[in-house]
């Protein structure tokens, strides 16, 4: 459902890319959202600067570390879907405009990674990320975003990490990272659509779709991206990256790539081929947005037991990094609140 | 930061840009909406009889509301004593968000109502919701922003009333202090002089506030001067006045040393011999940098007046929550939360020189999602594993060097926090489970380390339970339930029948909910750190009944470092984690401070 914040937010989206279609370099604008894990904040930056705007607590156990991990924009920008994975794993609901609080579920699951919406928005998919699971098949959550029940919670495959919807919102991609598969569910009927495996101990992590058929999936131990066809499932490319690879996402002609294990960014050029890779000035990248315009991608990195997480914003062209901010700790996910 | 030249004219033009456009396409700013408002259908709810019911609560305000939280206050008397293990359920607990005009049922029950006396009850149902007022330090309570209440009324009826002629009414003494539990003998006789047995007892007091009557006919009294007891059976009545005086307890504690560690926070301690352990937790900011929970500080305490850091072990953690030492003093468990590799797991420690631990090794299989908690008990570690469906690790660590998982439990719901092995049985302090006893080698249940048998349950503890400690000889459980919204209380649960736990008492501070407990046990003086209300001494000798908070039984309190009552991570103030007696000294591992030793009350 989108209403009239949805058709401006398209309409701005529209300026943007033709903006940066007609040669304009993008602008970054609007705010950023990113998750610090073991802070139990949200924290908001501008992201123009990287400055911090504002944070937000999500912390239903002070005196326990309750992890936002995963987070993500409603499409039609009104609201925000954080999950929380420790304690008894949540999802909470937030306006974007005055970062109200306005829902918190719980989960029926162990734990909770990432959070992907539906195109229409009517849907949230949280995986149950169960590395302790010795094995078994975890749950994906799938809950109404408007009243915040459960929609249904089909056990997919031992600890899922990310369920992202096609762009058609047909199907569901999962990782499956203590399975080494990566399964297709039918988004209709929530059944098995195809289950594609991956290299043994490849830890598959996350997905992103190219369009409606094809989609990269990450591996977090190995150096490089799988490159799918779901109408030739047999046949898969892979794409030469840094190790460790977290999250991804795809632009029009470049895919993104986290590399937890290397420390770097990989920009794909998908039009010419090659891959320029990107040291991240902290510890252990982790999430990627893309702005926009798809011309700059957001980086978080985690930090370690020394350091701090923060983010840093890359410009895809040049590979220069715009700016850089540390901020939270174990620092996770990140979303573009557009203007 | 760094930042692109000029980048922030470049911003603003384009976000006046976007507001255009915004208006163009909006037609103007909208109307502004009214907020959320939230009302039950009912502002009270008459249960008469009955042990369950149904109230709606609605969003009739104009903006959404989420989540709307139920809390159930204390089952109260006529008089306004809480009857302890008596409590009002909801379902749901929690409701995801209201919309405006959404409307939710809530259904309504009362556990345990074999506990109440005949009479009249109420409690109190708060719906809450909207953004909790915490700040970004504080540990304080954060009851949420919007709210509505329903008093529920319901009624206990004293069964068919018999024909009693006569009511005698006897106790063993009437000179009583405050909180002393005494007993009360019940003689009803018919009128051919036969004995009534279990006839319905109606009890009154006078003055109504002065104390509180169990189910079983034990009398605590709560306030000082005289009191008179009625019972009372159809139209047969006695009466008995007590002269109550008060408990006249006394004492201070008085700081001896401190262990100071202000670049991190400190999180559990423990100590054996002269060496003190402590964890450290999170990640706090002082100046422009930023430490974490990485360190286990090792204290050279011979001197308690003034400790010192003897060492420092950098773990692959951002918290180490916990540190046990074994009773032989030979071997250390630090516990990984947060660490760099994902593993996390635990760390196995030789103590050789217990000034300067060598790492044996660092054990993460089955624990990669953290250890919270750990206990030792000779050849066993017992390991609280985050999360929910992880539960419970025993570990063989007869050779430390190779531990191998000797047993798991869960509990099926909710996740494990603490653990407290005593005499061959493990208290797990199972969060929204409550409390779990299980058999490892006591011989209730046939248990073992290996194959630990559950014995009992008590799942009635109004959730978040956080910590236990048992006490065989008396036979209680006291139990730590860590709720920051309610706030939680000290349950002191009766596991004389170790088949049936029961909760019989509970101490409040209001404001904070409770953390970790020591017991003396030869001075029955329990010791409870309480976070920003810092350390309390208890005396919980004898019976134990009603609210101890009521009864005169703190023999004192201590805000060593001051503060509001709330933990303020961003301050030295007071906020109390963990106390342990060692060698006449009662040592507080405190948040923001370290470690403080104190001379406890006498």
């Amino acid at each position: 459902m989108i209403g009239p914040g949805g058709a401006l937010h398209r309409l701005v989206l529209s300026v943007a890319v033709a903006l940066v279609a007609a040669g304009c370099a993008e602008v970054p604008s609007g705010r950023l959202l990113v998750t610090s894990g073991f802070t139990d904040q949200v924290f908001v930056l501008d992201a123009a600067t990287g400055e911090v705007l504002d944070s937000l607590w999500l912390d239903p156990r002070p005196g326990e570390r309750d992890e936002p991990h995963g987070i993500a924009v409603s499409p039609d920008g009104q609201h925000f879907y954080v999950t929380l994975s420790h304690g008894e794993p949540t999802l909470w609901k937030y306006e974007s405009e005055g970062l109200r609080l306005v829902g918190r579920v719980t989960l029926p699951t162990s734990g909770a990674a990432r959070v992907r919406l539906s195109p229409d928005g009517e849907m949230a998919a949280v995986p149950d990320y169960w590395l302790s699971g010795g094995g078994v098949n975890s749950q994906i959550a799938f809950v109404n975003t408007r009243d915040l029940t459960i929609h249904a919670s089909p056990e997919v495959c031992p600890a899922p990490h990310d369920a992202s919807y096609s762009p058609d919102g047909a199907f569901i991609a999962v990782t499956c990272a203590a399975g080494d598969q990566l399964v297709i569910l039918d988004a209709a009927d929530l059944s098995d659509f195809q289950r594609l495996s991956t290299e043994a101990g490849a830890k598959p992590m996350n997905v992103a779709w190219r369009d409606n058929s094809r989609l990269f999936l990450t591996l977090g131990a190995a150096p490089h991206v799988v490159d799918f066809d779901l109408n030739n499932p047999g046949s898969r490319t892979l794409l030469s990256t840094d190790d460790g690879g977290a999250q991804i996402e795809v632009g029009r002609d470049r895919a993104v790539i986290a590399n937890r294990g290397a420390g770097t960014v990989s920009i794909v050029d998908l039009l010419r081929g090659g891959t320029r890779s990107v040291v991240i000035p902290g510890a252990n990248p982790h999430g990627v947005a893309l702005s926009p315009g798809r011309s700059i991608a957001y980086v978080t990195y985690e930090g370690d037991t020394r350091s701090r997480g923060g983010v840093v914003a890359v410009d895809l062209a040049s590979g220069d990094i715009v700016w850089h901010t540390d901020v939270g700790v174990f620092t996770l996910g990140v979303a573009v609140l557009p203007e | 930061m760094s930042h692109v030249p000029n980048i922030r004219s470049i911003h603003r033009l384009l976000t006046a840009l976007c507001a255009g456009l915004a208006w163009a396409a909006c037609g103007g700013p909208s109307e502004p909406q009214l907020p959320p408002e939230l009302s039950f259908s009912a502002t009270v709810l008459e249960l008469g009889t009955l042990r369950e019911g149904e109230v709606d609560i609605r969003n009739s305000g104009g903006q959404s509301v989420g989540p709307v939280e139920m809390i159930s206050g204390v089952v109260q008397d006529l008089a306004g004593a809480t009857v302890p293990g008596v409590h009002i359920t909801s379902d749901p607990t929690e409701v995801p968000t209201l919309n405006p005009g959404d409307t939710r049922t809530i259904h309504l029950g009362l556990t345990n109502e074999a506990s109440l006396q005949p009479g009249f009850y109420d409690a109190v149902l708060v719906a809450s919701g909207g953004v909790a007022p915490c700040d970004v330090h504080g540990l304080g309570s954060c009851l949420r922003g919007i709210s509505a209440q329903v008093t529920i009324h319901f009624t206990v009826l004293s069964a068919e009333e018999e024909a009693a002629a006569s009511l005698t009414l006897s106790t063993s003494t009437t000179e009583i202090r405050t909180g002393d539990v005494i007993g009360l003998a019940v003689e009803v006789r018919d009128d051919a002089g036969e004995l009534i047995q279990g006839a319905p007892v109606t009890w009154t007091l006078n003055p109504a506030t002065a104390g509180f009557v169990g189910a079983t006919g034990q009398f605590v009294a709560y306030e000082s001067g005289a009191v008179t007891i009625t019972a009372q059976v159809g139209d047969a009545e006695d009466a008995v006045t007590f002269n109550v005086s008060e408990r006249g307890l006394q004492g201070a504690f008085t700081t001896v040393g401190r262990a100071r560690e202000t670049l991190r926070f400190t999180s559990d301690l423990w100590l054996h011999g002269d060496v003190a352990y402590s964890g450290t937790w999170g990640s706090r900011q002082v100046g422009d940098s930023v430490r974490f929970g990485n360190m286990l500080n090792v204290w050279d305490i011979a001197d308690p007046a003034s400790p010192a850091l003897s060492s420092t072990l950098e773990l692959d953690a951002r918290t180490v929550n916990d540190v046990k030492v074994r009773a032989d003093g030979t071997l250390a468990i630090a516990t990984h939360e947060g660490s760099a590799n994902g593993l996390n797991g635990i760390t196995i420690l030789d103590l050789t020189d217990p000034l300067e631990p060598e790492v044996v090794g660092r054990f993460t299989d089955e624990l990669q999602s953290g250890v919270h908690n750990v206990w030792i008990d000779g050849d066993y570690a017992y390991l609280v594993v985050d999360g929910i469906g992880n539960g419970l690790r025993i570990l063989d660590i007869s050779d430390p060097s190779l531990p191998t998982v000797a047993a798991r439990f869960w509990a099926g719901e909710s996740f494990l926090h603490d653990v407290y092995v005593r005499d061959g049985l493990a208290f797990l302090s199972h969060w929204n489970a409550g409390l779990i006893i299980l058999d490892v080698g006591h011989g209730i249940a046939g248990g073992t380390p290996s194959t630990p048998v559950e014995v009992a349950r008590l799942s009635d503890l109004s959730g978040q339970t956080h910590n236990a400690w048992y006490w065989p000889e008396a036979g209680y459980v006291f139990v730590g339930e860590e709720d920051f919204s309610a706030p939680g209380v000290m349950h002191v649960v009766d596991v004389r029948n170790l088949h049936e736990p029961r909760e019989v008492a509970t101490y409040e501070i209001k404001g904070q909910p409770p953390h970790n407990f020591w017991l003396d046990e030869s001075q029955s003086t329990l010791y409870l750190a309480w976070y920003g209300q810092g350390l309390r001494a208890l005396d919980v000798s004898g019976d134990l009944m009603g609210q101890l908070d009521r009864q005169g039984r703190e023999i004192t309190g201590a805000l060593y470092n001051f503060g509001s009552g709330a933990c303020d991570r961003s301050t030295a103030f007071t906020c109390s984690w963990t106390p342990q007696l060692h060698q006449g000294l009662l040592w507080v591992s405190d948040m923001n401070e370290g470690l403080i030793a104190l001379e406890p009350p006498r």
